[in-house]
């Protein structure tokens, strides 16, 4: 007989019996008897049946009895000898055995093997082995795993987790871990959890159930788990087999050491597409905002390539595009006017807002209909367990957020509600003008999320929003938006999931005009689109991953309407018919994984529209500019007739190549319809501002985009570093004649320009995600510039050449800036850089009529003067360890610390029959605000 | 579908300023011209009036520069569809004036032609004379503006038949009465400032030449007023409020007389002169229409030299309308003059004065040399109230230094010719 040797005990506790194993193994070794085994038990403890066979063979077994508690067992074992026995009874466990047959002793292992043999080449390889594999080395034996003492030594939140136990028979280069991640506060499954195995460095990211399978070579391993809203979490495993392991992980709302922007750190990398941002709004709580309002889409325009016209514009720009080219979603229903008071809030509710995925580059397959972004926001799931709320207190606006448990574990509400109370402040002020004035605006949401089981759960969200403002004492401004949405998720199986969407949008504004004369009127529009929508995701095999599905949208657009207000008012009533459509896409997307480097999403989407009577469209003698000397025709239809149709094919490819595992090249090519078009005559967004959809006479508008970037993390993820570059077209944007008359106009297209656009630019981003010190820095460098050009004078713009947009800034830098100090005490600092918009600057003066005038030629070819702010804060936690009744937070902010006067827009008004030239700015000298915050 | 004034203008920007009470708002700068074009202007806005007309031709001028350039030595004409013309002939610089009085009929259309000295042609669109509206009502009424001040509103109907919409322009004169709250019948004659003729510095009175009391005032409006008939129910214009004045403007303090001139005009011309209002105007801090080249109806044959103006043909009609204060505000205090009549006492020699004889017997004034009541007067900023009853006492007690002979007003307190004519104008009616 050989000398039994151990090669390696692989450890992790020190065992006080397993050190004297291995003083009892190198004894001299004894023969062996063959003894047969009976036993019958049922549900008993582990360590007693053990002790069961033990009397019954007489052998000795050593083993840690800690190992062995709470395991029950149920054997019936009869005639067996005693490997057969204990194979039997370790059958579903991580044990294995060794009997050592000369000394009568069975030593039970956990995870682990006794290798009685030393591996080939231990002492030495002859030169002629060439052709051997690593993983065969071993030969008939996995290879052992080893441990370096210092990993048990360090306590660890999460133990050391075993999987599986060695199958003294494989010798599979890598065995396969798969689980589920779970949320431990609502016990939902964690989504797109990014675990990194962190030795290799490669990536799982968890499916929409919260499931995962990876590969893991045999032994030691750490994983890390990243998710939004999930506080980060390592665990560190030991691969014996293949095996299960679930991730019961807490959020990280508490988790205030690290704040800032953790989240979609490997992601950049690993995913496919480009230009994707993720924003979570608790994450960005302390990043300070003007009169200490937490705002996403504040947030979102400190990213490159996501930017408006300046302070006080409504619209969103993103990568060049125009305001009305971005499809705003809260929780799948899209919000036209996602801002409060001239975009300077946003109104969306920040406590029941979970965050935001921001596509700006490679728009899934899913989504269509906008031309330049996808802000697909969502709302949070409630608290399934306990009662919570959180709420503030700022200077302008209050606000209260609440999660209800409806059924335990199973059922939720968040109800969540803000509004502005500086109306009173404009009544209580003595002056006459401005306390007939009013501004104020509310929102409120209500989200019900049920779990029916683990294979189907339902979302439903109701929004509210109005906007109330008035500047004088006889006009009174409003807008609501308003919508509603559900949807079901539903597993069918492993493979496939689907959801099914129902959502309503409405938006809609009103004057009312109650002056001194004959000329009070009441003036509404509004559009509404209700969408249904279906969507599958079926994962075919380890290469192929399918997103398809099917969505419809129907529109009903109440274009103007005017009517007399009260009995002596002379405003003769106009109702412009009312517009419908009908939009529908099919869509289908392919993940293909080509090889562990390359990456290539596949999409294709056939969008389609058609305008629907009932209403009459004027036609216009070709070669002809369009006014009411050049309408051939007027055609009527009626109700549901199809007026024009619309419709292609989108294509939506993306393609990713890690060069390293931390370290890939990503690019992307899309294209996209637009269907319904803004209609302004201002050089910035205003609430009065229409939707149209397209008709026989106002084109779909078209674009497409290409994109290529790098992406590379440092230090762990520490530092997420992004470089992309885009270049994008658009046909048929919409823009208007100068002096256009928009608003109540049935023949819009006489005023109305359609042309091309185009926009390129670079985008760096650098992002420290951990650490005391961490934020962003991002440089953009982009252009936006646009075309009017026709045969007709009257229907070109700067001579039919491309100029810049209003929103055309080619340097852009912001920096967001977060330290935290103690626990208690965090700083934050924004700055950003501009280079100054451009504006549409007079050539000269002109006396006409006996008054000066300015002369307007060409469209922005001047700029305003370069913009930039920085704005401080100060977070400070309450001190809430002892009390936990209520947390709190305050936020001491200054917006425009440097009080720098950011122009915003130049005038030039005839007063007395002389020019003035004005500028306006919207905050120019610093704002200091401070904002308690509670949670309870 | 032209053209309507849906907008009510956010009056006080001072409302969003103080909706956070932060804002800085609005502010005026200094602009600069940065990049100048010379670009013909054309100020031809002719009527169905017979009389000699003008058109102005001139160009644009720097924001430096106060004056516009006048375009000389042009060819004007109108032409008429059968090709017969009318030409304006250049009198003051950059003025066109017909060459005989203008006589354009109803029936017939007309085109501006313009021939300027580089040889650039710019022609009009052949235009029609609109039909002729009478103004049939001026009203003032009382009541409260948008921005909740009292005062009275000076409102217009224009009746029309033609089922269609129409577009008007507005120009107006008013003329006011004012009456000089401290008038005294002295005023100053002589101003003896000479040290050295041996009386020294000396103001004396005189009884009034002429009565300055009650004097009159004109003033023309100096903004684009539209009105048009579209989106109302009433064919014609009804309750236009031409003009608003507060109860606290001197102009309707006593009596006020406005003469509205009305030009009815095309719904293009109308598009023009909206636009050219949107332009020089300020809604609010957030919305800033788009500005750009005016769409005229004047084209140039060279598309490289731009053109501003619009050829108008407009009907004109004008009537007036007087109203007293004490028709819409009996008993109520008047509205505050014009300014402020606080008394001074500027003393004759200053504090402090002292001079020295000269070798030659005349004298020299140490230090502050100037008379304070001398140099106002002569600056004409004081008019003569009353003899200063503390003055001899003065001059006894602290000496010549700081004596004031009399009490002054500031001009136009005693002396109302400071803001208008004594002369009233020749419609005037009380």
């Amino acid at each position: 007989m050989p000398i039994k040797r151990f090669v390696s005990v692989p450890l992790c506790v020190s065992i006080r019996i397993v050190s004297s194993l291995l003083l009892l193994l190198t004894v001299i070794p004894s023969w062996g008897q063959e003894k047969t085994v009976e036993l019958q038990l049922n549900d008993i403890p582990l360590e007693d049946a053990l002790l069961a066979i033990e009397e019954s063979v007489g052998y000795q077994f050593f083993f840690e009895s800690d190992w062995l508690a709470d395991k029950v067992v149920s054997v019936d074992i009869t005639g067996a000898t005693l490997s057969e026995a204990l194979d039997q009874l370790f059958s579903n466990t991580e044990f294995n055995y060794y009997v050592l047959e000369e000394e009568n002793r069975v030593i039970v292992l956990r995870n682990t093997v006794v290798y009685d043999a030393l591996p080939e080449g231990f002492f030495g390889r002859n030169d002629s082995v060439l052709t051997q594999q690593p993983t065969s080395v071993i030969g008939t034996r996995p290879p052992p795993v080893f441990l370096s003492e210092n990993v048990a030594a360090t306590p660890r939140k999460y133990p050391l987790v075993r999987i599986g136990k060695t199958d003294p028979n494989s010798s599979r280069s890598s065995y396969r871990l798969s689980g589920k991640a779970i949320n431990s506060r609502t016990g939902e499954p964690i989504p797109d959890l990014a675990i990194r195995i962190q030795r290799t460095n490669t990536l799982v990211i968890t499916d929409e159930n919260g499931e995962f399978t990876m590969q893991l070579t045999p032994g030691y391993h750490r994983l890390s788990t990243r998710a939004l809203g999930i506080a980060d979490s390592d665990r560190e495993v030991i691969m014996y087999n293949d095996g299960e392991l679930d991730f019961t992980l807490e959020e990280g709302l508490e988790q205030l050491e690290e704040v800032v922007l953790e989240g979609d750190a490997v992601d950049k990398v690993e995913d496919v597409g480009t230009g994707t941002e993720t924003i979570d709004l608790e994450e960005s709580k302390n990043i300070p905002l003007v009169l200490g309002e937490r705002d996403l889409l504040q947030v979102a325009k400190a990213l490159p390539g996501i930017s408006s016209a300046g302070e006080g514009a409504t619209g969103i720009n993103v990568r060049g595009g125009k305001t009305d080219q971005n499809l705003v979603l809260l929780d799948d229903a899209v919000i036209y006017n996602p801002t409060h008071f001239f975009g300077i809030f946003q109104a969306l509710n920040p406590f029941t807002t979970e965050g935001a995925d921001i596509y700006k580059g490679s728009v899934p397959v899913e989504f269509g209909g906008r031309l330049s972004s996808v802000f697909d926001i969502r709302t949070k799931n409630g608290n399934e367990k306990e009662f919570s709320g959180e709420g503030s207190i700022g200077p302008v606006t209050g606000n209260l957020a609440l999660e209800i448990p409806i059924k335990k574990d199973t059922s939720s509400l968040v109800i969540g509600g803000r509004g502005a109370y500086a109306d009173w402040i404009l009544r209580s002020l003595d002056d006459e003008d401005l306390s007939n004035s009013e501004a104020s605006f509310f929102d409120g949401i209500v989200k019900y999320h049920h779990r029916f089981n683990e294979n189907n759960e339902l979302k439903a969200t109701a929004y509210f929003s109005r906007d109330d403002f008035s500047i004088t004492s006889d006009s009174l401004y409003n807008y609501t938006n308003r919508l509603a949405s559900i949807r079901w998720n539903h597993r069918f199986n492993e493979k496939t999931s689907g959801a099914l969407l129902l959502a309503n949008s409405d938006y809609r504004f009103g004057i009312d005009f109650d002056g001194q004369a004959n000329t009070d009127f009441d003036l509404n529009y509004s559009i509404n689109e209700t969408e249904i929508k279906y969507k599958l995701s079926t994962v075919l095999n380890e290469k192929h991953s399918l997103d398809y599905g099917i969505t419809s949208k129907l529109y009903s657009v109440n274009p103007g309407s005017i009517e007399p207000m009260g009995g002596d008012s002379d405003v003769a009533p106009i109702f412009i018919d009312e517009e419908q459509a009908v939009e529908g896409a099919i869509f289908i997307g392919d993940e293909i994984t080509v090889t562990d480097r390359l990456k290539v999403d596949l999409g294709l989407r056939y969008a389609f529209f058609a305008a629907l009577g009932s209403g009459t469209q004027r036609t216009y003698f070709d070669g002809q500019p369009r006014n009411e000397a050049t309408v051939q025709d007027t055609i009527s239809y009626n109700s549901g007739e199809v007026i024009e149709t619309y419709g292609g094919p989108e294509v939506r490819v993306a393609a990713r190549y890690l060069l390293a595992p931390d370290f890939s090249v990503k690019a992307s090519f899309n294209n996209a319809y637009q269907f319904v078009h803004t209609l302004t005559n201002n050089t910035t967004v205003s609430p009065i501002d229409t939707w149209k959809l397209s008709d026989l006479n106002i084109e779909p508008q078209t674009g497409y985009q290409a994109a290529l970037g790098f992406y590379k993390n440092f230090n762990d993820d520490m530092f997420e570093v992004s470089l992309e570059g885009y270049y994008k077209r658009m046909d048929n944007v919409l823009d208007f004649k100068t002096g256009a008359d928009l608003l109540l106009n049935e023949n819009v297209e006489t005023e109305v320009l359609q042309g091309d656009g185009k926009a390129y630019g670079v985008e760096f981003l650098i992002k420290k995600n951990r650490g005391k010190l961490n934020g962003w820095l991002g440089y953009t460098y982009a252009r936006s510039l646009y075309r009017f050009d026709s045969e007709f004078s009257e229907e070109r713009i700067n001579n039919g050449e491309f100029f810049p947009s209003n929103f055309d800034k080619p340097h852009d830098i912001s920096l967001i800036a977060n330290y935290r100090l103690t626990k208690r005490y965090s700083f934050s600092a924004n700055f950003v850089y501009q280079t100054g918009r451009p504006v549409t600057y007079p050539i000269g003066t002109f006396r006409f009529n006996n008054a000066d005038f300015v002369a307007f030629s060409d469209r922005n070819a001047f700029r305003i003067p370069d913009f930039y702010r920085l704005d401080l804060g100060i977070n400070i936690e309450g001190n809430h360890r002892k009390n936990k009744l209520a947390h709190s937070f305050w936020t001491i902010s200054v917006y425009n610390v440097l009080g720098r006067n950011n122009p915003f827009s130049v005038f030039f008004v005839t007063e007395g029959g002389e020019v003035r030239a004005l500028q306006s700015s919207i905050f120019a000298i610093p704002v200091p605000s401070i904002t308690y915050n509670f949670k309870f | 579908m032209k053209k309507r004034k849906l907008k009510p203008r956010f009056a006080g920007l001072a409302v969003l300023c103080s909706f956070s009470m932060l804002i800085s708002c609005v502010e005026e700068f200094g602009a600069e011209t940065l990049d100048f074009q010379s670009v013909l202007v054309v100020d031809a806005r002719l009527t169905d009036e017979i009389k000699e007309q003008t058109i102005y031709l001139s160009r644009t001028f720097e924001f430096e520069s106060e004056i516009p350039n006048p375009e000389q030595n042009a060819e004007v004409r109108i032409v008429n569809e059968a090709g017969s013309a009318v030409r304006f002939e250049e009198g003051e610089p950059g003025a066109y004036t017909s060459a005989s009085p203008l006589q354009l009929s109803h029936q017939e259309r007309y085109q501006l032609q313009i021939i300027t000295t580089n040889g650039t042609t710019y022609t009009s669109d052949f235009e029609r004379l609109p039909e002729q509206l009478g103004i049939a009502e001026i009203k003032a009424i009382r009541r409260t503006n948008n921005t909740g001040l009292d005062g009275v509103a000076i409102v217009l109907n224009t009746e029309a038949s033609s089922g269609q919409p129409e577009f008007f322009r507005y120009e107006y004169e008013e003329t006011y009465k004012i009456i000089a709250p401290e008038y005294n019948p002295f005023e100053w004659d002589e101003i003896d400032y000479d040290i050295n003729d041996g009386d020294g510095w000396e103001v004396t009175l005189k009884a009034r030449d002429e009565q300055a009391r009650v004097c009159f005032a004109s003033n023309l409006s100096d903004e684009i007023l539209l009105a048009s008939s579209e989106g109302s129910s009433f064919s014609g214009i009804k309750d236009f409020e031409l003009r608003f004045l507060s109860k606290d403007n001197y102009f309707i303090a006593h009596r006020y007389s406005i003469l509205v001139k009305q030009y009815h005009h095309s719904v293009n011309a109308n598009s023009f002169f909206t636009a050219l209002e949107d332009f020089s105007s300020f809604d609010n801090v957030f919305s800033n229409v788009q500005p750009g080249l005016l769409e005229s109806n004047i084209r140039s044959n060279r598309e490289e030299d731009l053109l501003l103006g619009y050829f108008e043909l407009s009907t004109y009609t004008e009537k007036r309308f007087y109203f007293n204060y004490e028709d819409h505000f009996p008993g109520e205090p008047l509205p505050p003059y014009i300014i402020s009549c606080r008394v001074g006492a500027p003393p004759l020699y200053p504090e402090g004065f002292h001079f020295t004889p000269a070798g030659d017997g005349s004298f020299v004034i140490d230090g502050n040399g100037n008379s304070p009541l001398i140099e106002g007067i002569l600056a004409g900023l004081y008019d003569y109230h009353a003899e200063n009853p503390d003055y001899e006492e003065w001059l006894q007690t602290e000496g010549l230094g700081g004596a004031a002979p009399y009490l002054v007003l500031p001009s136009g307190c005693g002396d109302c010719r400071r803001f208008g004519s004594i002369v009233p104008p020749d419609f005037w009616e009380e």
